[in-house]
C-alpha cells in the first residue's frame, strides 16, 4: 500500500545509535511468576488510586485492588491470583525514589481468573450493533487503561475530549528511542489488536481516519500492520504510514507534526487540533479490554543493555520485581551497578533493582560503562549553538541553560521552558557533555513550586481577610445588640419615669378628692405616707406579678416537657420553678400589700386585722394546699411507677403538709386575734398608733418571706442530697433547721408587729410601750404553737425516716431512732411550753394589770420547770411504751430499756420535787 | 499688541481647559487605597505569622508603603526581600535577624490527637482559620490550610502542637540541579561551593 498523504518535518532531532538489534529477534517471552508482586498505587499521571483490599485478602486474577480516586485517576487490578501479603510504604520507580504506599501481593501460582466477558456481550449487542461511546470509555476507564507509552496518562480521559472535533486518531508506533523494541514486538506479533483497538477508538471519538505512524526501521512492524488492516473489513479510514527515523519522531506533538503537518500550540493539547493520539500498545490493550474484558494488568517491556546476555521482551505482569526479569535475563551485574528504566535518552538510573514494573516501564536498560558512559565530566559552555540546532521543541537550550543556572526562572519561562519535551536531544549533541536537561528538570519543578506557594499564599491571604471580616462582622453585631439593650434599658427607665410623674401628679389631686370626705386631721400624713410606696410602686408590681406568673408558668411548662421526656435535669428544673413559685408569690403578695392599704389608709385607726397580712395568709395557704395536692399525685404517680425516688418524694410531700399545716394555723392565728384586738382596743387615737409603723412592718414581711423562700430551698435542697445519697445530708439538715427556726422566729416577730399585745394598748400611755412590745415575746402562746407546731411536723418526719430505715435495714436506724426520740422530746417539751403559756396567758386577761407583771416575775421559773415534768412525764411514757413492746416481741434489749426506763423516772421524781419547790416559793 | 493679546487669551483659554479636563478625571477615575499596598501585598508570602511586628501581612504592606524596612519577613526570605527592592526602587537588605531567621524547608501544624483537651486556645490563635474542632473535641490541623506560622504552637496549654516540615511526595518533588563539577577553569571551580550549585 503505498502512501497516500504528505509528510511533514520536524525541526531539529537527532540520529542516535539505534541499538535495536538487539532486542528485536526473538520473540516475546511470557515471564514466569515472581515470589511477590508491588503495586503501587500510583502507576499513572493524576491521582493515586484508593486501596479496596486489606491485608490477608485472597484476590483473583483481573480483581480490582484499588479505586479511581476523582476525575483523573486508574483503577488497579490484580495481575495475579494471591493473597492481600502488605499495604505498606515501598520505594517506587521513579527518578525521586520515594517510597509510596503499595500493595504487596503473594500469587498462589494458580492464576485465577475472575469472571470476564466481552462488552458487547455484556451490553447484550449483536456483532452488527456499534458500541455505545460512553460504555466503550467507561470500559476502558475500569480496565485501568493507562497511556503505555511512558507518561502514563489515563486513557479513558484522553478520550473526554469536551467540545473538540476529533476528525484524526493517530497511534503512535513510531518508537524513536534507542534500545527499545517493546512496540516493535508488540505490532509484529499483536497487529490484529492494535488495529482493533484502532477501530474502536475510531469509533469512540467519531475520527474520520486513523494514521499509525511507524518508524522506517521497523519494517517487519509495517508489514504486520498493514496485513492486520487488510483483514479487519472494519478498518477502513485506519492508514499505516511509514516516516523517517529520527529522534524524537516518537513525541506526541512531533509525531503530529510530522503526519499532519499541524503544530501543538504552546500549553494546547492535540485535541484542539482535532486530534487524539495514543500510544500503539495502549491500542492493543483497549481492544483486549473492550473484547475479551482484560484488565490491564501486563505489558511488553523490553529488557537489554551489555550487561544482560539475553536481551529481549518479555510479557511481564505488573508489580514483578525488575530484579526477577533482569535474573531471567542473565544479568551480570557490573562494577558500577546501573539499571535504567526506560531508555537512555529519557530514562532514569533505578536507585535499586528492587523496584517493581509498572504501567509505564517499556524499557529496563542495563548498560555496561563502555557501552552508555556516565557523564560527570561535564564543561563550561562554549555556546556553540548545537543544542538549538537539535531541539524539537525549536526552543533556545543554551537560554535557557543560563537562565536556570542563575535561578533566574522568571525568564526562563518566558523562554518558553514549559515547551521543553526532556528529549535529551540537547544533552545529547552538547560537546562539554553539560546534563541540560537536569537543569531545565529542576527549573521547572522551582517554577511550579513557586506557583503552588504562590497560589497557597493567595489563598491564605483570602482566608486571612476573611477571617479579619468575620471578626469585625461579629464584634459589630456584639456592639449592634449592646447598644439595642443600653437603648431599650434607657427608654424602659424614661418610661417609668414618666410614669412615676404622671403618679406624682395623680396623689397630689388625690389628696384633695379624699379629704373632702374624710375630715379627719390624721387622713393627710397617713395618706402621705401610704402614698408614697403605693402609686408608683402598684403599676409596676402588677408588671412584675404578671411577668413571675407568666414566668412560672412557662418554667411549669418546662417541668413537665422535662418529666415526660424523662430528662436528667427533672430536678434541677423542679428546684427552678420552686424558686419561681416562691417569687410569684412574692410579687403577688407584694402587690396586694401595695393595693390593700389603700381603703386603708383613710382609716388608718382601722381595728381589722392587717387584711392584707390575712389575704396573703390565706393565699398562701391555698398556695401551701395546692402544692401539697401536686406533691400527692406527684408522690402516687412515682408510687406507681415504681420510682426509686418515692421516698424523696413522700418526704417532700410530707414537708409540704407540715408547711400546708402550718400556713392553715397562721392564717388562723391571724383571722382570731382581730376580734381579741377589736374588742381590747376601744380608744384608737390617731397620733398614737406607730405600732403598725407601715415601714417595720413592711420591713418584717420582707424579712419573713425571704426567710420563708429560703427555707423552701433549704427544703429542697435536703431533699435533693438524700435523694443523692450525698454525704452532706446531716449538714443541709442542719442548715435546714436553722432556716426554720429563723423563719419561725420572723414570722412571729412580724405577726407580733401586726398585732401587739392587746396588754400594752390598754395602757394608756402609749408612748413607750409599743417600742417593748414589738419586739417578739419569746413565751407568746402565738410563737409558741407554732414551735410546737414544728416541732410536731419535725417530729413527724422523723417518724417517716425512722420507718423508712428500718424497712431498708439500714444500719442507721439506732442513730435515726435516738434522733426520733430526742425530737420526741423536743416536741413534748413544746407542747407542754404552749399549753403551759396558754393558761397563764388567758389568766393575765382577767386579773388587774397590776398584779401581770408580778406574775410574769414568777411564772418563767415555774413555767419551765412544769415543762419539764411534762416533757420528763411524756418520755416515761414512751419508755414504758417501748419497754413493753419489746417484752412483747422478746427482744434482747429489754433489759437496757428496763434500766432507761428506771433513769427516766427517777429524773421525772426529781423535776416533780424541784417543781413542788418552786411553787411553794 | 494685539497678537500679544491673542497668545494670551489662548493660553488662558487652554489652561482652563486642560485644568476642567485634569479636574474631572481626578474625581472620575479616582483610586482608592494605595494601589502600592496591594503590590506589595502580592510579593509578602501570606503566612501571616505576625514575626515582622505587624498583625499580618496586608498591615506590614500598608507600613513598607509608608516607608518601613523591607527586611522584616523571615518567612519571605531573601527572595521576598529581592522581590520587594525590584518593585520599590530600593536597595535590598540582608534579612532583619531580630525578627527570626529563614526557615530552610517549609513546616506545617500537626496536632498530637490523643493529648489534645479542646480547648480551642489554638483555633483562635490560627490566622487563617486552618484548625478545625470545638471546644472538648478533638482539634485537628488542615495540613493544606496551614501556612507553618506556628502561632498555634505557643497557646496550646497541652504543648501537643508540632511545626513538622512538609513531607515531600511524587507530586512536590522535582529534580534537583545538576552537582558535577561544570567548570573547567581553576578560578571557575572554586566559586562552585560559593554558587550553591544554583
Amino acid at each position: 500500500m503505498s502512501q497516500l498523504i504528505q509528510l511533514f518535518d520536524f525541526d531539529g532531532g537527532i540520529h542516535p545509535p539505534e541499538n535495536k538489534h538487539q532486542s528485536n529477534h526473538r520473540p516475546i517471552r511470557k515471564a514466569p511468576l515472581p515470589d511477590e508482586l508491588v503495586l503501587p498505587l500510583h502507576q499513572h499521571i493524576g491521582a493515586p488510586s484508593k486501596p479496596v483490599v486489606s491485608t490477608g485478602d485472597t484476590v483473583l486474577k483481573g480483581q480490582i485492588i484499588a479505586e479511581p480516586e476523582g476525575f483523573v485517576s486508574a483503577p488497579l487490578h490484580a495481575p495475579t491470583s494471591g493473597i492481600v501479603k502488605a499495604l505498606e510504604l515501598r520505594q517506587v520507580p521513579h527518578a525521586s525514589g520515594l517510597s509510596e504506599l503499595c500493595i504487596v501481593i503473594e500469587p498462589d501460582g494458580k492464576d485465577t481468573w475472575i469472571e470476564r466477558q466481552s462488552l458487547r456481550s455484556e451490553l447484550g449487542l449483536s456483532d452488527a450493533d456499534a458500541l455505545p461511546a460512553d460504555e466503550v470509555v467507561e470500559r476502558i476507564r475500569n480496565c485501568g487503561i493507562a497511556g503505555l507509552g511512558g507518561a502514563g496518562f489515563p486513557t479513558a480521559v484522553k478520550l473526554h475530549t469536551g467540545d473538540h472535533n476529533i476528525d484524526t486518531l493517530i497511534l503512535n508506533g513510531a518508537e524513536c528511542e534507542p534500545y527499545i523494541t517493546a512496540d516493535d514486538m508488540l505490532m509484529r506479533e499483536h497487529a490484529t489488536e492494535v488495529i482493533r483497538g484502532a477501530v474502536i477508538l475510531q469509533g469512540v471519538l467519531t475520527a474520520q481516519r486513523c494514521l499509525i505512524g511507524v518508524e522506517d526501521n521497523k519494517p517487519e512492524a509495517i508489514e504486520a500492520l498493514k496485513r492486520a488492516v487488510s483483514d479487519n473489513p472494519e478498518a477502513n479510514g485506519v492508514l499505516v504510514v511509514t516516516i523517517p527515523t529520527k529522534y524524537p519522531s516518537g513525541g506526541e506533538k512531533q509525531l503530529i507534526q510530522i503526519l499532519t503537518g499541524k503544530e501543538v500550540p504552546s500549553g494546547g493539547i492535540p485535541a484542539s487540533l482535532g486530534i487524539v493520539c495514543q500510544n500503539v500498545a495502549t491500542a492493543a490493550a483497549i481492544a483486549d479490554a473492550v473484547d475479551h474484558g482484560l484488565p490491564l494488568i501486563s505489558r511488553i517491556t523490553t529488557v537489554t543493555g551489555d550487561a544482560v546476555r539475553d536481551k529481549g521482551n518479555w510479557e511481564v505482569l505488573f508489580g514483578t520485581p525488575v530484579s526477577h526479569l533482569l535474573n531471567l535475563s542473565g544479568y551480570r551485574a557490573q562494577k558500577r551497578e546501573r539499571v535504567v528504566m526506560g531508555g537512555p535518552m529519557m530514562g532514569f538510573a533505578l536507585p535499586t533493582t528492587e523496584l517493581p514494573v509498572v504501567k509505564t516501564t517499556n524499557c529496563l536498560l542495563a548498560p555496561t560503562e563502555k557501552e552508555l558512559p556516565t557523564n560527570n565530566m561535564a564543561m563550561a559552555c562554549i555556546r556553540c549553538g548545537m543544542c538549538a540546532d537539535a531541539c524539537p521543541a525549536d526552543l533556545l537550550p543554551q537560554q535557557l541553560y543560563w537562565f536556570s543556572k542563575a535561578q533566574e526562572l522568571d525568564k526562563a519561562e518566558q523562554h518558553n521552558l514549559f515547551d521543553c519535551i526532556e528529549c535529551g536531544a540537547c544533552s545529547y549533541v552538547c560537546p562539554s557533555e553539560i546534563p541540560l536537561v537536569q537543569y531545565y528538570r529542576h527549573s521547572k519543578g522551582a517554577i511550579r513550586e513557586e506557583r503552588a506557594a504562590a497560589e497557597k499564599a493567595e489563598h491564605a491571604r483570602i482566608r486571612y481577610e476573611a477571617r479579619i471580616e468575620r471578626q469585625e462582622r461579629e464584634k459589630a453585631e456584639k456592639e449592634a445588640k449592646r447598644k439595642a439593650r443600653a437603648e431599650a434599658t434607657a427608654k424602659a427607665q424614661d418610661a417609668k419615669k414618666a410614669a412615676a410623674a404622671k403618679k406624682a401628679e395623680a396623689p397630689a389631686a388625690d389628696p384633695s378628692s379624699s379629704n373632702k370626705p374624710s375630715d379627719k386631721p390624721a387622713a393627710a400624713p397617713s395618706v402621705a405616707a401610704a402614698g408614697k410606696p403605693d402609686p408608683n410602686s402598684l403599676e409596676r408590681l402588677k408588671k412584675k406579678l404578671d411577668s413571675a406568673e407568666s414566668r412560672l408558668e412557662k418554667a411549669r411548662q418546662r417541668l413537665s416537657e422535662a418529666e415526660a421526656e424523662g430528662s436528667e435535669k427533672v430536678p434541677a428544673i423542679r428546684e427552678a420553678l420552686e424558686a419561681q413559685q416562691a417569687k410569684a408569690l412574692e410579687a403577688k403578695a407584694a402587690y396586694e400589700a401595695a393595693r390593700n392599704p389603700q381603703p386603708e389608709s383613710p382609716a388608718p385607726v382601722g381595728t381589722k386585722p392587717d387584711p392584707n397580712s390575712l389575704e396573703r395568709l390565706k393565699k398562701k395557704w391555698d398556695s401551701a394546699e395546692s402544692r401539697l395536692e401536686k406533691a400527692k399525685q406527684r408522690l402516687s404517680e412515682a408510687e406507681a411507677e415504681g420510682s426509686e425516688k418515692v421516698d424523696a418524694i413522700r418526704e417532700a410531700f410530707e414537708t409540704q403538709k407540715a408547711k400546708a399545716a402550718e400556713t392553715k394555723l397562721a392564717y388562723e392565728s391571724a383571722l382570731n386575734p382581730a376580734p381579741v384586738q377589736q374588742a381590747t382596743s376601744p380608744e384608737p387615737v390617731a397620733e398614737a398608733t406607730p405600732k403598725p409603723d407601715p415601714q417595720s412592718l413592711e420591713r418584717l414581711k420582707k424579712k419573713w418571706d425571704s426567710a420563708e423562700s429560703r427555707l423552701e430551698k433549704a427544703k429542697q435542697r435536703l431533699s435533693e442530697a438524700e435523694e443523692a445519697g450525698s454525704d452532706k445530708v446531716e449538714a443541709i439538715r442542719e442548715a435546714l433547721e436553722a432556716q426554720q427556726a429563723k423563719a419561725i422566729e420572723t414570722k412571729a416577730a412580724y405577726e407580733a408587729a401586726l398585732n401587739p399585745k392587746p396588754a400594752p394598748t390598754e395602757a394608756s400611755e402609749a408612748d413607750k410601750a409599743p417600742e417593748i412590745n414589738n419586739k417578739p415575746d419569746p413565751n407568746s402562746p402565738e410563737r409558741l404553737k407554732k414551735k410546737w407546731d414544728s416541732a410536731e411536723s419535725r417530729l413527724e418526719k422523723a417518724k417517716q425516716r425512722l420507718s423508712e430505715a428500718e424497712a431498708a435495714g439500714s444500719d442507721k436506724v439506732e442513730a435515726i431512732r435516738e434522733a426520733m426520740l430526742a425530737q420526741q422530746a423536743k416536741a413534748a417539751e413544746t407542747k407542754a411550753a404552749y399549753e403551759a403559756a396558754c393558761a397563764p396567758s388567758l389568766s393575765s386577761f382577767t386579773e388587774t394589770e397590776e398584779s401581770q407583771p408580778e406574775t410574769a416575775d414568777v411564772d418563767p421559773e415555774l413555767e419551765k420547770l412544769k415543762r419539764k415534768v411534762l416533757a420528763q412525764k411524756d418520755r416515761v411514757e414512751k419508755a414504758r411504751e417501748r419497754l413493753n413492746m419489746a417484752r412483747e416481741e422478746g427482744l434482747g434489749s429489754v433489759e437496757a430499756l428496763e434500766r432507761a426506763l428506771n433513769k427516766q423516772i427517777e429524773k421525772l421524781a426529781d423535776l416533780e420535787a424541784q417543781t413542788s419547790s418552786a411553787g411553794e416559793a | 499688541m494685539s497678537t500679544i493679546l491673542i497668545a494670551i487669551i489662548v493660553l488662558a483659554v487652554l489652561a482652563a481647559v486642560f485644568g476642567a479636563l485634569l479636574g474631572f478625571a481626578s474625581v472620575k477615575f479616582h483610586v482608592e487605597g494605595n494601589p502600592i499596598v496591594d503590590q506589595v501585598n502580592d510579593l509578602l508570602p501570606q503566612t501571616q505569622c505576625g514575626q515582622c511586628g505587624y498583625p499580618g501581612c496586608k498591615p506590614y504592606a500598608e507600613a513598607i508603603a509608608d516607608g518601613d524596612k523591607i527586611n522584616k519577613c523571615p518567612p519571605g526570605g531573601e527572595s521576598t526581600i529581592q522581590a520587594l527592592a525590584d518593585l520599590l526602587g530600593v536597595e535590598p537588605e540582608p534579612l532583619d535577624a531580630e525578627h527570626g531567621a529563614e526557615k530552610d524547608v517549609p513546616l506545617v501544624a500537626v496536632i498530637r490527637e490523643d493529648e489534645c483537651i479542646g480547648c480551642t486556645k489554638c483555633i483562635q490563635a490560627c490566622p487563617v482559620d486552618a484548625i478545625l474542632g470545638s471546644a472538648k473535641q478533638m482539634h485537628t490541623v488542615i495540613a493544606d490550610e496551614c501556612t507553618g506560622c506556628d502561632l498555634c504552637v505557643e497557646p496550646c496549654p497541652v504543648d501537643c502542637i508540632d511545626m513538622v516540615p512538609v513531607t515531600t511526595d511524587k507530586s512536590n518533588w522535582y529534580w534537583q540541579a545538576p552537582t558535577s563539577g561544570v567548570e573547567l577553569i581553576a578560578t571557575d571551580r572554586r566559586s562552585v561551593p560559593a554558587e550553591g550549585h544554583a
